[in-house]
């Protein structure tokens, strides 16, 4: 038998309570936040335009850098929304 | 801990589920604590989240896979302090361990402390050869492969990778600096050492055996630095110069710095947007975004620079003497180099 130590340290895995999703789009204020590659923009304009059709409200953002992480105000400009959608060009 | 029935089964395991393809050495708890009563500090202390798993590493998780990696323990310390920059969200190491580019971190040594740990600074600084710089660079690898859960095919993407993602660390040559080290820029004392981690491209040479002065020695850097294929060309970024110890000399000579050789070349290692229209790297929306920080985003005369300001080129000395070979590293710019200054050995 031989003892060796876990090279992966501890994970810890923190619960996470997944949002309750709504049961319906109407009325509702939608975030769209764009990744910034290329025709993600294309991607989230018709996207855009068939929430608005099903009653949605829409609230755009984009990510100044698709490589790094959305910064706190793009973040803070969707923290209304009922839910968002990324959307991720390439 | 592990347990196995015997060392030929765990070293197979290891070297299958836990290795980057290289041979690695057993993590035996004799072979961790040893490394831990070198550096003498708490082995629970946590140096920061290894993304993509946001496991938070501490000094023992490092020190396994220091070992694993073949580490000196004189070496211990700017292990650490490698892997506790790169938890640094300016260095945006999650987007390093999972994006397309060939990124791989390297790690830059300044000061004392290199020597001691048994680095080469010298002929092949860059190579081969010595066990320091060559298992520095691998630790952070293994820490970012284990504790960080970046492999190859699941969630580092890297399109064809580099041999840099291997391990990359090299340290800067003090014996013929003719200015301040690095580590004294950044820190404003000399006998500090500091590790500086930056999202590294592959290196390429800068060979120069002509230019008998600064201006033209510069000129050949510039020509090399705004070669198109690296991201910087159409995204302004970091930039690594490691220059040979001949090439450092003919700048001090004509009494350059590391301050106004980052300034010149700020200057001149720049395309004009015409030409980068024409480059596959070339963004309509992005680049014109970059652009317009240098002049009018719309003409094709504005000179684009590959680094985004001076501070953005770091200028180091390092290598033989035997010829004029320096080296220039691109980056992949969502990333900004850090520097985490190195704790001595106990």
């Amino acid at each position: 038998m031989i003892e060796l130590h876990d090279p992966r340290g501890s994970p810890e895995t923190p619960s996470v309570r997944i949002a309750t999703r709504p049961k319906s789009l109407y009325g509702l204020t939608i975030g769209l936040l764009e990744n910034g590659k290329e025709n993600a923009d294309a991607l989230i304009d018709r996207t855009a335009e068939l929430l608005t059709e099903r009653g949605a409200t829409i609230v755009r953002a984009r990510k100044p850098s698709f490589s790094r992480p959305a910064p706190t105000d793009v973040i803070d400009s969707l923290a209304h929304c009922a839910a968002v959608i990324a959307a991720h060009g390439g | 801990m592990l347990t196995f029935a015997d060392a030929e089964t765990a070293y197979d395991y290891f070297v299958e589920s836990y290795g980057d393809g290289l041979p690695v050495v057993l993590p035996t708890a004799q072979r961790v604590d040893d490394l831990l009563r070198a550096c003498g500090r708490d082995p629970n202390d946590v140096l920061g989240a290894i993304f993509p798993s946001g496991t938070r590493a501490t000094v023992r998780d490092v020190a396994v896979n220091a070992v694993m990696a073949g580490l000196p323990s004189a070496a211990f310390s700017i292990a650490l302090a490698a892997v506790e920059a790169a938890t640094d969200p300016t260095f945006n190491l999650n987007g390093i361990q999972s994006t397309t580019h060939h990124a791989a971190p390297l790690i830059i040594v300044s000061g004392p402390l290199a020597a001691h740990a048994g680095m080469n600074a010298a002929g092949n600084a860059l190579g081969q050869g010595n066990r320091a710089n060559l298992t520095i660079g691998r630790t952070l690898r293994l820490v970012m492969m284990n504790v960080g859960g970046g492999r190859p095919g699941e969630t580092d993407m890297s399109v064809q990778g580099s041999p840099a993602k291997t391990g990359f660390a090299y340290a800067e040559r003090l014996d013929l600096l003719a200015w301040p080290s690095l580590a004294q820029r950044q820190t404003g004392r000399a006998d500090s050492t500091t590790v500086t981690l930056f999202a590294a491209e592959g290196p390429h040479m800068l060979g120069d055996h002509r230019s008998a002065t600064a201006d033209r020695l510069l000129q050949n850097f510039a020509e090399t630095m705004r070669a198109p294929g690296s991201t910087n060309s159409c995204a302004p970024g970091d930039m690594v110069l490691a220059i040979c110890p001949q090439h450092a000399a003919i700048l001090a000579r004509d009494d350059f710095t590391p301050e106004t050789i980052a300034r010149e070349l700020f200057e001149r290692a720049r395309n004009p947007l015409g030409f980068l229209e024409g480059l596959g790297e070339f963004d309509e929306t992005r680049t014109r975004r970059f652009a317009s920080a240098y002049g009018d985003p719309n003409d094709p005369q504005t000179r684009v620079p590959v680094i985004a300001r001076p501070e953005s080129l770091i200028v180091t000395v390092t290598g033989g003497t035997t010829g004029g070979f320096s080296t220039v590293v691109p980056t992949w710019p969502a990333s900004t180099h850090v520097f985490r200054i190195v704790r001595g050995n106990a």
